[in-house]
């Protein structure tokens, strides 16, 4: 069995808890969050014939009170970044944060959930937002945090690109490296 | 051929090499290459011992293909050595095996040892009395309690995490250990971890390393790649930490590659688990050498218990065979029943009325009646002893009369009134188991006295009178119809007819014809006054005596009162 750390990383309330509390094994109260600004949970699947276990950080989500703690970073050989369709704002946030963590960690892989789909009429984000993140090169996910409409995908495309990828740098002990 | 090279000398070696280049090019080609084969055969097998250490050692540093490779045929090597040659790989092992398997049974001695003296201890002071209490009070477990308030330190768990990812390498619980799932827990810790470092501003170097909550510690040693965390209940001593830092550096030690090629599969790290184990050690409070005075005097109370309650058993036990002992030999008392019930007995048998109260052979026997239940049914004993009793009791006799049993009969001896001989013969009849009374002794005995009696009664006469008319005369006619009574009646008892002569007689006044007339005259008046037939079974015979006796002839000049009398003289007939 092979364990891999992931962060759950978003701006406040995009809905990153609640996307992973039906899809995860946990044990801790989601207080820790208020806390400590993390919960750690666990998600089991196999992908392409290989057990695989995310032990996933639940990050705080970052807001004008409390930003990204990077050392909750650390370590970490993937991420789902999570936006709320509804919330234009965390876009800006989500670019922040990828910026950040590439920044922390080096280009490892991740998946961008645009989250609420269940609410696609009332989205202030656009067409052309998504356009220009798939432009980026990022992948980009639909998903529901009430229907639970792709969540398993999110962890799926996540769970194949960390078993393909290259080891995540140690730049978390380098931070000032290329 | 082998001039042949002569033979064409003189066109020279130029020549003749081109020559033999052109025809035999190919096949010298082909000896060339299989000459060289040859010679490398054992120039690569040199090249090979030499190289394949370095070969194998530097292949295993770059991924585990060789390992893979190996591991089925080094497996089957093994298997079929065991099978072969057994005894080879008991005497490799057992030098490993021995001192493991020695330890293991003295750690399971000691800690059963222990854990009866605890039991010991805790069953019986005061203090262990305070924590069933508690037990009860809280729910918990009596053990849990002990435990807790016994316990100095117990290593509960153990965690190997690693660093930078705060996965978890390997873990290590006690037994009766509540585990929360581990993978979360080493998460979480680093994140606190994490969390308090940035918090504070802290250096890099300078982390957190103790953690408490309630009577749980948590203790974190920080390695280069991984760090070890220890979850003790209660206070562990200062030196556990060097524990602690010496198994992590061993397996900074021993797992060097594993831990540097660690992508997330703890399983390569599954050597680890024995040194974790090792670190999940406990101490509880040195326990008391001396044996508490409540002990002793518990143990003493209840030896001392035990020994009176034994002695009481043995002594009822004791008296209980002893009253049955009583019981068997008491005439009249036949036991048919006896039953004991714990400290219960009962008993149940027959009992003649005459025979010993058991209630007061109870008593005698210091028993408590009350562990006693008797049901006694009533018979007639039938031995000797019995009749004799009943006899008695039945006939009452007179203290004249002596009653003895031979065999079965019961022979009846002394004096007695007719009348009670008379009732005692029916009487008789009716005692059950005697089968024959004989009164002849008594009756014939009673019958002598009775007429010995008589033969000393008389009637006395005033001068020349023969009526009986005075109060003194009648007097004794009365006293002698009495005993005439007496003796008709022990007559007609022993049946036999008597004959009883009533002699008349005269002082000296007066001439001797009218002396015998005077005598007959009163013989016959003295039977006439005692109604002859209401006695049957005597006959009487009146007699006029004319001649005084031979005492009175000596004295025949005086004129005695007593000489004027009747008398009566009894001839019993003698006994068949």
């Amino acid at each position: 069995m092979i364990e891999k750390k992931i962060c759950m990383l978003g701006a406040f309330a995009v809905g990153k808890t609640s996307l992973v509390r039906r899809f995860v094994t946990s044990c801790f109260s989601e207080q820790y969050q208020t806390t400590i600004g993390v919960t750690v949970d666990k998600k089991s699947l196999t992908v392409d014939g290989t057990d695989l276990t995310l032990v996933v950080w639940d990050l705080y989500g970052e807001d004008e009170f409390q930003k990204l703690r990077r050392s909750y970073l650390r370590g970490s050989a993937g991420y789902l970044l999570v936006l709320d369709g509804l919330r234009r704002a965390s876009l800006d946030i989500a670019l922040r944060i990828q910026e950040s963590v590439t920044d922390e960690l080096g280009p490892i892989p991740f998946v961008a959930l645009v989250n609420k789909h269940d609410r696609r009429a009332e989205w202030e984000l656009t067409d052309h937002d998504l356009a220009e993140l798939a432009q980026r090169g990022w992948p980009v996910l639909m998903s529901s945090a009430k229907t639970g409409q792709g969540v398993e995908d999110a962890f799926t495309t996540l769970s194949r690109a960390l078993t393909q990828a290259p080891q995540p740098s140690s730049r978390a002990d380098h931070p000032d490296g290329a | 051929m082998a001039q042949a090279p002569n033979a064409i000398e003189p066109t020279g070696d130029g020549d003749y090499a081109e020559l033999r280049s052109l025809l035999l090019a190919p096949e010298q080609s082909r000896l060339e290459e299989l000459q060289e084969q040859v010679e490398h055969i054992e120039l690569n097998a040199q090249n090979m011992s030499r190289l394949l250490p370095d070969a194998i050692a530097l292949r295993g540093e770059h991924d585990q293909r060789l390992t893979r490779v190996l591991t089925p045929h080094v497996s089957e090597a093994l298997g079929t050595a065991v099978r072969k040659q057994p005894q080879t790989i008991v005497d490799a092992i057992a030098p490993i095996m021995m001192p493991a398997i020695r330890l293991s049974i003295t750690n399971a001695l000691r800690s059963m040892v222990q854990s009866l003296n605890q039991t010991i201890e805790h069953s019986l002071s005061f203090r262990s009395m305070q924590w069933r209490l508690e037990a009860l009070r809280t729910g918990q477990p009596f053990a849990e309690i002990v435990l807790l308030h016994t316990l100095c330190y117990r290593v509960e768990q153990v965690f190997l995490i690693h660093s930078q990812t705060g996965l978890l390498l390997a873990h290590a619980a006690g037994d009766s250990v509540a585990v929360q799932d581990e993978t979360l827990v080493s998460g979480m810790l680093s994140a606190i971890r994490a969390f308090v470092q940035d918090s504070f501003g802290a250096a890099p170097d300078q982390v957190l390393n103790t953690l408490r909550v309630g009577d749980l510690t948590v203790w974190i040693e920080q390695g280069p790649v991984a760090i070890l965390a220890a979850v003790i209940r209660g206070t562990p001593p200062e030196h556990f930490h060097i524990h602690l830092q010496d198994t992590l550096t061993r397996i900074h030690a021993e797992q060097a590659d594993a831990l540097a090629r660690f992508e997330g599969d703890a399983s390569t790290l599954a050597g680890v688990r024995p040194l974790l184990e090792d670190c999940l050690q406990a101490q509880f409070e040195p326990r008391r050498r001396a044996v508490s005075p409540m002990t002793w005097a518990l143990l003493a109370t209840l030896l001392l218990g035990a020994a009176w309650w034994g002695a009481s058993v043995y002594q009822e036990r004791h008296r209980w065979q002893a009253f049955l002992a009583r019981l068997g030999a008491e005439p009249g008392l036949v036991l048919t029943a006896v039953e004991t019930d714990g400290g219960h007995y009962r008993l149940a048998g027959l009992r003649d009325p005459l025979a010993a109260d058991p209630a007061a052979l109870l008593q005698e026997s210091g028993l408590d009646p009350g562990h006693i239940t008797a049901q006694w049914s009533s018979y007639y004993a039938l031995d000797a002893t019995f009749l004799l009793k009943r006899a008695r009791l039945i006939l009452s006799p007179p203290t004249t009369v002596q009653l003895a049993m031979e065999g079965t009969r019961l022979i009846a001896a002394g004096t007695a009134p007719a009348q009670w001989i008379r009732e005692s013969r029916r009487l008789a009849q009716l005692l059950p188991g005697l089968e024959h009374y004989d009164d002849r002794g008594l009756t014939r005995q009673s019958l002598n006295v009775v007429t010995q009696e008589l033969a000393q009664a008389s009637i006395l006469f005033e001068q020349g009178r023969a009526d009986i008319r005075s109060s003194e005369q009648r007097h004794s006619l009365s006293r002698i119809a009495t005993l005439l009574g007496q003796i008709d009646e022990l007559a007609r008892l022993s049946g036999t007819t008597l004959t009883i002569r009533i002699n008349g007689q005269t002082d000296i006044v007066g001439g001797l014809a009218q002396n015998r007339r005077l005598s007959e005259i009163r013989a016959q008046s003295a039977l006439d006054a005692i109604h002859p037939a209401t006695f049957p079974s005597i006959r009487f015979e009146a007699h006029g005596v004319t001649l005084p006796p031979e005492p009175q002839r000596a004295r025949a000049t005086a004129v005695l009162p007593e000489d004027r009398r009747v008398s009566f003289q009894v001839t019993v007939p003698q006994a068949p």
